[in-house]
C-alpha cells in the first residue's frame, strides 16, 4: 500500500461523515453508513499492517545486500557503503519495520545509481548483474503486492456510478 | 476551495465585467470527471454586440491542493485558442486568469461541447467499441493526433510552452521534469523505478520534429457524438516535444488492457500506418516503445503523487488514495514495457 494505514483511516471516515453520509436519502442505508463509520473509528487504533509481509521484504533485502557485498567486493570504485543498524527488535511492530523496509530500499537505490554510474569502470557485466539481483527481488515484491490488491474500480471512480 | 454558491456568484460578477452586460449564470453543476482541475458546467446569457448570447459553458480550475499545483492556465487556453479552427477538434475558449481573487485558483472558460467520454476502463476481455463505431472513431482519433503535432506552433504563443527544446533535448527535458517530481512526491524509495529513470537516460531517442504534444492524449480525453469525435480534452498537460510521446502514451497497456486496439481503437501495425500517412512523421517503433514505457513511468510518477496529495491531507478525495493503491501493479508494468513483454 502507498499511503499510511492512519491516512487511509482518517480519509475513509472523513469522506462518509463529510460527503456520503450527507448525500444519503435513505435512512435505511444511512444507517448502514452510520454502522460503518462506527465500525471504521473502532478498527483505527487496533489494526496495523501485517507483519508478516514487512518481514519477509526485509530479510529478502538483508538477503539481497548481502549479495551485492560479494558481487562488489574489492571492485573499484568501492560501493555505498552498507546500511548502518539493521537489527531490529526481537518481536517487531509493522511501524518499526515499515522504516527499515524503506531504508533498505533508500540503498538499493543508492546501489543502483552507483551501478550506472559506474558502468564502465566495473568489470564486464558487473552493473547488469547488480541491477538484475535488484529487480528480482523488487519484482517478488511487487507480484506479492499486486496478488493481494483487488482489480481497479477506475471506470466507477470516474464516472461515479 | 469556493463553495457552489460562491463560484456562481464570482462567474456571473467574472463576466459581468468582461462582456460588459447583465448577466445570468443557471444550472452550476460540478463534473466528478478528472483527478487534478476541477470542471464545472453551467449556462450563461449575456448580451453583445450581436444581440443576446446563451452559451453553455465549462469553468475550469486548478486548485491550490490540486495534484500539479500549483496551476497555470496559459498552456490550455493559449493551445486551444491556436487550435481553433486547424482541424483538431476543441472547444472555443472564452477567458482564462492566473490570478487567485476571482476563483481562489488560476482558470479558463470555454464551450461546453456536445458528447459523452467514453472511457478505457473496461472489464478484461469486453471490447470497449463494437467494431462499426470503433473503426470510423479510431480514424478521426489519428486524424486529430495527426493535425496537433502538423500544427505550426513557430510565431504563436505557443512557443512559450517549451523555450529552447530541440530535437535532441526533448526526450531529456521530459524524463527531468518527471524525474524530479517524483523526487518531490515520493514519501518512499522505489528502486525499480530508479532503474526504469536510468534505463530511460540511456536510451531516450532523438526526435523526428519537435511538436506541440497533448501530453494525455486517450481515449477518456475525447468527446464522441454519433460516431463523431467532436472534441479533445484535458490539455492540462501539453508542451513542445517528441511528437511519438503521444503515440506511445496511446499505447500504453493502461489504456487498453489486454485488447489489441491501442486505447481500445486501433491495432498497433495500423496506428502507425495511418499516423505516418496523416502526420508525415515517420514512426520508429523502438521510438515509440521507449515512450510507452516513459508514459508507464510517468503514470507511475502520477500515482505517487495522488497519493502524496492524499497523505498530505492537500487533497482530501479519496479517489488520490485509490490511485495509490494501484501502484505496484503500474511499476510492474514499467518494466514489463521497458523488457517489450506487453
Amino acid at each position: 500500500m502507498t499511503n499510511s494505514l492512519e491516512r487511509i483511516f482518517d480519509g475513509v471516515i472523513e469522506a462518509l461523515q463529510s460527503s456520503v453520509i450527507p448525500a444519503i436519502r435513505d435512512e435505511s442505508a444511512r444507517s448502514q453508513a452510520y454502522g460503518a463509520l462506527d465500525m471504521l473509528r473502532n478498527l483505527k487504533p487496533r489494526v496495523e499492517w501485517a507483519l508478516g509481509p514487512l518481514q519477509d521484504d526485509v530479510s529478502q533485502q538483508l538477503a539481497l545486500i548481502a549479495r551485492i557485498a560479494a558481487l562488489t567486493d574489492r571492485v573499484a570504485p568501492a560501493p555505498p557503503p552498507g546500511p548502518a543498524d539493521v537489527a531490529l527488535p526481537p518481536r517487531p511492530t509493522a511501524a518499526e519495520v515499515e522504516p527499515m523496509r524503506d531504508r533498505l530500499d533508500a540503498y538499493l537505490c543508492e546501489v543502483l545509481r552507483w551501478a550506472d554510474d559506474n558502468r564502465s569502470r566495473l568489470p564486464a557485466g558487473r552493473a547488469e548483474e547488480i541491477e538484475a539481483a535488484i529487480r528480482d527481488q523488487q519484482r517478488a515484491r511487487l507480484k506479492r503486492e499486486v496478488k493481494l490488491t483487488a482489480p481497479p474500480l477506475f471506470g466507477e471512480i470516474s464516472r461515479g456510478q | 476551495m469556493l463553495d457552489g454558491e460562491t463560484v456562481a456568484r464570482n462567474l456571473t460578477e467574472f463576466l459581468r465585467r468582461r462582456t460588459e452586460s447583465p448577466v445570468t449564470v443557471s444550472g452550476l453543476r460540478r463534473y466528478t470527471v478528472g483527478f487534478s482541475w476541477i470542471t464545472y458546467g453551467f449556462e450563461a446569457e449575456w448580451r453583445d454586440s450581436t444581440g443576446p448570447r446563451r452559451e453553455k459553458l465549462i469553468l475550469r480550475l486548478g486548485p491550490p491542493t490540486g495534484l500539479f499545483a500549483p496551476y497555470r492556465a496559459f498552456p490550455q487556453f493559449a493551445s486551444l485558442k491556436a487550435l481553433e479552427g486547424s482541424g483538431v477538434p476543441v472547444p472555443r475558449v472564452y477567458w482564462y486568469g492566473e490570478d487567485v481573487e476571482t476563483f481562489g485558483a488560476p482558470f479558463f472558460i470555454c464551450e461546453k461541447v456536445e458528447g459523452d467520454a467514453p472511457l478505457p476502463w473496461v472489464s478484461e476481455g469486453q471490447e470497449a467499441f463494437p467494431p462499426a463505431t470503433r473503426e470510423p472513431l479510431a480514424e478521426q482519433f489519428v486524424a486529430a493526433l495527426a493535425a496537433i503535432h502538423r500544427f505550426e506552433w513557430r510565431g504563436t504563443p505557443l512557443e512559450a510552452l517549451g523555450p529552447g527544446v530541440d530535437e535532441s533535448s526533448a526526450a531529456s527535458r521530459e524524463i527531468a521534469f518527471w524525474e524530479e517530481l517524483l523526487d518531490r512526491w515520493a514519501f518512499r524509495p522505489y528502486p525499480m523505478l530508479e532503474w526504469a529513470i536510468s534505463w530511460l537516460k540511456a536510451h531516450r531517442p532523438v526526435a523526428p520534429r519537435v511538436s506541440l504534444v497533448h501530453g494525455d492524449y486517450r481515449t477518456g480525453n475525447f468527446l464522441e457524438r454519433d460516431g463523431r469525435i467532436t472534441a479533445i480534452l484535458d490539455w492540462e498537460l501539453v508542451h513542445l516535444g517528441d511528437p511519438i510521446e503521444d503515440l506511445g502514451w496511446v499505447c500504453m497497456r493502461s489504456f487498453r488492457g489486454r485488447s489489441p486496439y491501442m486505447c481500445h481503437l486501433i491495432e498497433r501495425p495500423r496506428l502507425y500506418e495511418r499516423y505516418e500517412a496523416l502526420s508525415g512523421v515517420p514512426v520508429d517503433p523502438a521510438a515509440v516503445r521507449f515512450y510507452e514505457a516513459f508514459g508507464t513511468f510517468k503514470l507511475a510518477v502520477i500515482h505517487v503523487g495522488a497519493a502524496r496529495c492524499f497523505e498530505d491531507g492537500r487533497f482530501r478525495d479519496l479517489r488520490m488514495a485509490a490511485l495509490g493503491v494501484h501502484l505496484p501493479r503500474l511499476i510492474m508494468q514499467v518494466e514489463g514495457t521497458i523488457e517489450g513483454k506487453t
